[in-house]
């Protein structure tokens, strides 16, 4: 089990995060917070990039810092900003991340060629990272981050790039990946982790603002969200979330405890949720 | 061990790193080609003392006299006619005191100096005693040839073998950075204990230049200047003298240097020295992980001692200035004279050697505390 106990990260004056408190067991995590909430800083002091100002991250009762090259041997990470070595292949630079993760050698490369072939880079794994595209390249981020067999698997921003297609098939690999291991996947997209994460998590004012399942969240949103004709005044309390294309003209789905008349209570989902919650641009 | 073949290999695969080495190389090639002036005098030396001991000697004069007449093979003769045990009465006083009325406004540097020439004193009594002042090593030219090799091509070699190990020691150090690749790499089980592998990549890899650079440079002299019959004499041979100050005394070393230990030796501290250097930038591309910002500071860092050095001794700061001799840039520019008594560069017997060893300590433990730091701070990417 993964602990993050009373966090708070601070940049000098600037508080990044504040007391951040989260159990994570086995399970798929969405952290969903639009840019700039401190997802990344949360995700990169999980990884021991960053260092808490106050508090402790703990695995299994122990703190990650203490546990060093311990802990890191069971994490798997993809950066936001994954980097890689042009000139390398897929298969060179996963041999070199198997060094970096102290995998034997003849042990790494059994288990570099079922990544490539799950990933589907089974025929590109000759290619240079550099000729590779957006989508490719992510696909080999993934390959690495779970190439140690990871028991916590975090992915930031695992979609930035990819085209629908490719956002699909992300899905589905995170899904089969995600069986006795915590994985944890930050995003700003609901579509990612709408269907896959068992628990969102959710930031906002640099505070943990919600830790929940997905229909849990949209319970809480039950009966404020509506949709009313595009013409439709909104009042001060009642906010626009979204905009759709209805069978007579365009109708708007707004957020509020007291509906305009000729409003149509409708079932909330995630996105309604997250606009709901970061209206106005709160982060 | 892997990791560290993956170190080297990100510097191997940098096209303009070897650009740089055959730069340097070519370089070297047109420095040897500058020393021609001298080479037909030290061949033709070669030849006519081929065969001879290095010791002057009844035999040695016999066996040159036996050489085909020329005007040269007369020249050699009268000069080695004309040898006398020069350290039997050398006059060290004026030596010792030219030094001392520099430095006499600081006490400390005064006292150091002083007791650098008693032990000097020892030494030219030793010298007396085994006869080193009557090696030949090659005769009237030695002083030309020897100042060539360790003033010109050595120095040549040492600076070229320290910038492009501190640039590849930078190198390594920003690269994850520079590829993006920090974030992925910090968090892995090695972590941030990466830097200990490139660090150790970076000084094994700056020998490995400066060891390339060395054994080319002067395989490529040794091709075209014959020393073959030069490598037992004594290095501080009569007709070897230095010039610091424009004063000019013999080579004056703190222990017996036969030709080819020396050149051992030299090359040997070269190559320590260049270590110093690697460490140097080992500090600051860990301390400050952008590739130019790093590389300014180091620049800053060697300017500024060595500017520091010069500002101390016009101002008279002896003591100052005899701290600052113990850097490595002091070290770097008295390359011709290591292993001597370095006038007003040395205020200590073996300052080129205590120097470099100091400055092993030093960088090493600067070293291992920049690591730590870096094992303890944020990974900003």
């Amino acid at each position: 089990m993964l602990t993050v106990e009373h966090v708070t990260k601070k940049y000098g004056d600037f508080t990044a995060l504040e007391d951040i408190f989260l159990q994570f067991t086995a399970g798929v995590y969405g952290l969903l917070a639009p840019n700039g909430a401190g997802k990344t800083t949360l995700i990169k002091m999980l990884t021991t990039l960053l260092f808490p100002t106050s508090g402790q991250i703990l695995w299994e009762g122990e703190d990650i810092h203490a546990l060093d090259e311990e802990y890191r041997g069971l994490l798997g990470y993809l950066p936001q900003e994954f980097g890689y070595y042009p000139g390398y292949t897929p298969r060179q630079f996963l041999r070199y991340v198997a060094a970096l993760q102290c995998i034997p050698r003849k042990e790494a490369d059994g288990r570099i060629s079922k990544l490539l072939e799950l990933v589907g880079l089974s025929d590109a794994e000759l290619k240079k990272m550099r000729q590779l595209s957006g989508g490719m390249r992510q696909r080999v981020g993934i390959a690495q981050a779970m190439l140690n067999d990871p028991k916590l698997l975090i992915l930031d921003e695992p979609t930035a790039g990819l085209d629908p297609r490719e956002r699909v098939r992300f899905r589905n690999l995170i899904h089969s990946l995600a069986e006795d291991r915590i994985v944890i996947l930050s995003t700003h997209i609901v579509s990612d982790i709408e269907t896959i994460a068992g628990q969102i998590v959710m930031l906002r004012d640099h505070r943990l603002f919600c830790c929940d399942s997905p229909a849990g969240i949209c319970g809480k949103m039950k009966g404020r969200v509506f949709e009313v004709p595009a013409e439709t005044a909104l009042a001060e309390n009642q906010f626009l979330l979204s905009e759709r294309q209805g069978e007579q003209g365009t109708v708007l789905r707004i957020f509020c405890d007291t509906p305009p008349r000729g409003a149509v209570p409708v079932t909330p989902g995630l996105e309604d949720a997250f606009l709901a919650i970061y209206r106005e641009g709160q982060v | 061990m892997r990791l560290l073949r993956y170190e080297w290999s990100k510097l191997s695969h940098l096209p303009a790193f070897w650009g740089v080495l055959v730069l340097c190389l070519a370089f070297n090639c047109l420095l040897i080609g500058s020393g021609d002036r001298w080479r037909w005098e030290w061949n033709e030396t070669a030849a006519m003392t081929g065969g001879l001991s290095q010791r002057v000697d009844g035999d040695f004069l016999d066996g040159l006299g036996r050489r085909p007449q020329s005007d040269y093979r007369n020249y050699l003769l009268s000069a080695a006619e004309g040898m006398t045990d020069i350290y039997a009465d050398y006059d060290l006083k004026s030596l010792s005191d030219f030094y001392n009325s520099y430095v006499k406004s600081s006490p400390t540097a005064a006292v150091l100096m002083e007791c650098k020439y008693e032990r000097l004193a020892e030494r030219i009594a030793h010298l007396s005693e085994t006869g080193a002042a009557m090696d030949w090593y090659s005769g009237p030219i030695t002083h030309y040839v020897h100042q060539f090799l360790y003033g010109t091509l050595m120095r040549a070699v040492l600076t070229e073998g320290a910038v492009l190990g501190m640039l590849s020691m930078l190198f390594l150090l920003g690269y994850e950075n520079q590829q993006r690749t920090a974030a992925g790499v910090y968090a892995s089980r090695t972590g941030r204990k990466l830097c200990r592998w490139k660090v150790l990549a970076g000084i094994t890899w700056a020998l490995a230049v400066y060891l390339l650079l060395a054994a080319v440079t002067l395989g490529i002299f040794l091709l075209f200047w014959d020393w073959s019959g030069v490598w037992g004499g004594s290095v501080s041979g009569q007709f070897n003298y230095i010039i610091d100050l424009f004063y000019p005394r013999p080579f004056f070393t703190w222990t017996d240097f036969t030709v080819g230990g020396y050149l051992a030796a030299a090359v040997g501290l070269g190559g320590l020295l260049t270590v110093v250097f690697a460490l140097l930038a080992a500090i600051c591309g860990t301390l400050v992980r952008n590739v130019y910002l790093s590389a300014l500071l180091l620049a800053l860092l060697l300017c500024g001692s060595a500017a520091a050095q010069a500002l101390c001794s016009q101002a008279g700061l002896w003591m100052g200035y005899a701290l600052l001799t113990f850097q490595p840039v002091s070290i770097w520019l008295t390359i011709n004279g290591w292993f001597t008594e370095l006038g007003l560069n040395a205020f200590v017997p073996w300052q080129e050697t205590v120097s470099t060893g100091l400055g092993l300590a030093v960088c090493g433990m600067g070293t291992a505390l920049a690591l730590r730091h870096f094992g303890r701070k944020d990974v900003m990417t």
